[in-house]
């Protein structure tokens, strides 16, 4: 209990007001989205921060719209709402696996798609990880106005982002194929995957693998996309074992980050495995479908 | 600073960090200690209550979010003396032990069996995957829960 700190939680009611508290950086909020992972700073001994800005009532980051050539994603939709917004789009069966799966169902509730991906810190986002497989684009706004950049860039410019950023939505174009999202879990649920791969891809109906893109999250400190695997496979005929194959001899390519689940080896060396299923996944929907 | 909510159906005013837990407010200032402490991290689901209707971990609300809203905690779910369906399967099967874990689940499962009335096994389960026991093995409380729809002349 804070019994002698006076803590604040403000409440900005549009877009442009949470920008000018933000520049005020004598107050110094945290914008709060979910607060998932806000909440839970004493137990990662950080300090909490001394005042949060909730979003919640900015409208602007609210919405879900899926147009002919792009789809929108406002930054509060939570995992929930997400993966109920995505039934019945095949195409996207990966991002909607990793909005169902993900946590549990009361942290889906409210953790939200712009703090899956704003978390500096957080190795494990199933969100953001499958977004990247989607070449997804995010649109910040801030005082020197709005502008729109690859997830990929995003994601490693967390560091260096201006304080009074928010992340007020994810742009996805509209791609043929299909889409998967495997995780490995100690347990089947609850707990932060040990290593993620998310994959999209177009099979044609001689099983060559075309417009591949893997995503891995958890292994590293950032998710990221195995362009050498893309590149390898690309044009090639899906055969489970030499995709596996490949992955093995490529995943050289990842340092695996240590951590009390898992030693950073364990995690790259469940990467060729993961990817195989991943893909076998797209194949048998393309099959079912 | 001053929070207005609605606990247990009755109006209630916090004076305090508005950066504190809702868990941490209906146990240290409120007394209802029902939804309990224990990962303090949105692991467990100990400690989920029902805010604006939703099954939700108090761990991990400031109460400085919850101005204006309603929560219902395990004290306030079912009228004094008198058990929902949950909670009257539960102790039917006889299914509670150490009971740490019970609260929050009866939380979690009274509003899901709202919007799912007709659960298969599988759908419990899922449904309560945010819910750590420690001493049933779970079975139980699925044979328990299953009989509610079973019941109701429901499954399948
Ligand atoms: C028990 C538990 C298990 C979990 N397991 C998983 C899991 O397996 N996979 C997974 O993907 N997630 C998991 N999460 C959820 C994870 O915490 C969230 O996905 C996410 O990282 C936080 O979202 P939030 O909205 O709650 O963010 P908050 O806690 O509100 O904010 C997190 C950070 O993002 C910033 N932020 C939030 N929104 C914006 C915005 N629009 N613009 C700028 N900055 C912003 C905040 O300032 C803060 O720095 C888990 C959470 C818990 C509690
Ligand atoms: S105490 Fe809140 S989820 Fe464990
Ligand atoms: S009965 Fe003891 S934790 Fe569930």
């Amino acid at each position: 209990m804070r019994e002698e700190e006076t803590g604040e939680v403000y409440f900005a009611n549009s877009l442009d007001e949470a920008i000018s508290i933000l520049s005020d950086r004598e107050r110094s909020l945290v914008p709060i989205a979910g607060g998932t992972w806000l909440m839970r700073s004493e137990k990662r001994k950080e300090a909490l921060a001394p005042g949060f800005l909730a979003l919640s009532n900015v409208s602007e980051l609210r919405g879900f719209h899926m147009e002919s050539n792009q789809i929108s994603i406002g930054a509060l939709t939570t995992h929930h709402d997400l993966g109920v917004a995505l039934e019945g789009s095949p195409e996207l069966f990966g991002l909607a696996d990793a909005a169902r799966i993900s946590a549990t169902p009361g942290v889906r509730r409210l953790a939200t798609v712009g703090g899956n991906i704003c978390t500096d810190g957080f190795h494990s986002p199933d969100i953001a990880t499958a977004l990247l497989a989607l070449d997804a684009q995010v649109e910040v706004a801030g005082a020197s106005g709005t502008s729109s950049l690859p997830l990929s860039e995003y994601l490693n410019s967390r560091k260096e982002r201006p304080l009074d950023e928010i992340l007020v939505r994810v742009m996805l174009p509209r791609m043929a194929g299909a889409t998967s999202h495997v995780r490995l879990t100690m347990k089947s649920s609850g707990d932060y995957p040990v290593a993620i791969v998310s994959v999209g891809a177009v099979i044609s109906s001689t099983s060559v693998l075309t417009d591949l893109r893997v995503a891995i999250g958890s292994v590293e400190e950032t998710p990221r996309r195995w362009t050498a695997l893309e590149d390898a496979l690309e044009g090639q005929v899906f055969r489970p074992e030499e995709c596996k194959s490949q992955a093995r001899d490529l995943s050289v390519d990842f340092n695996g980050r240590d951590a009390v689940d898992a030693p950073g080896s364990y995690r790259v060396s469940v990467l060729p495995h993961l990817v195989q299923s991943a893909l076998a996944s797209i194949f048998n929907q393309k099959r079912g479908g | 600073m001053a929070i207005r909510l609605t606990i247990n159906g009755e109006k209630q005013v916090f004076h305090g960090d508005p950066r504190t837990s809702l868990l941490e407010v209906l146990r240290d200032t409120f007394r209802l200690t029902g939804a309990k402490d224990v990962c303090g991290e949105g692991f467990c689901g100990t400690c989920n209550v029902h805010i604006n209707g939703e099954a939700l971990p108090a761990c991990l609300r400031p109460i400085g979010m919850l101005e204006g809203a309603e929560v219902t905690t395990i004290e306030g779910l079912s009228p004094m003396g008198t058990f929902n369906a949950v909670q009257a399967a539960l102790e039917k099967h006889d299914v509670v032990q150490c009971g740490m874990c019970f609260p929050g689940l009866v939380m979690t499962m009274s509003k899901f069996f709202e919007t799912n009335s007709n659960p298969s096994r599988a759908e419990i389960k899922s449904a309560m995957t945010g819910n750590l026991c420690r001493c049933t093995g779970y079975e139980l409380i699925v044979d328990a829960l299953a009989s509610i729809a079973h019941e109701r002349g429901l499954v399948q």
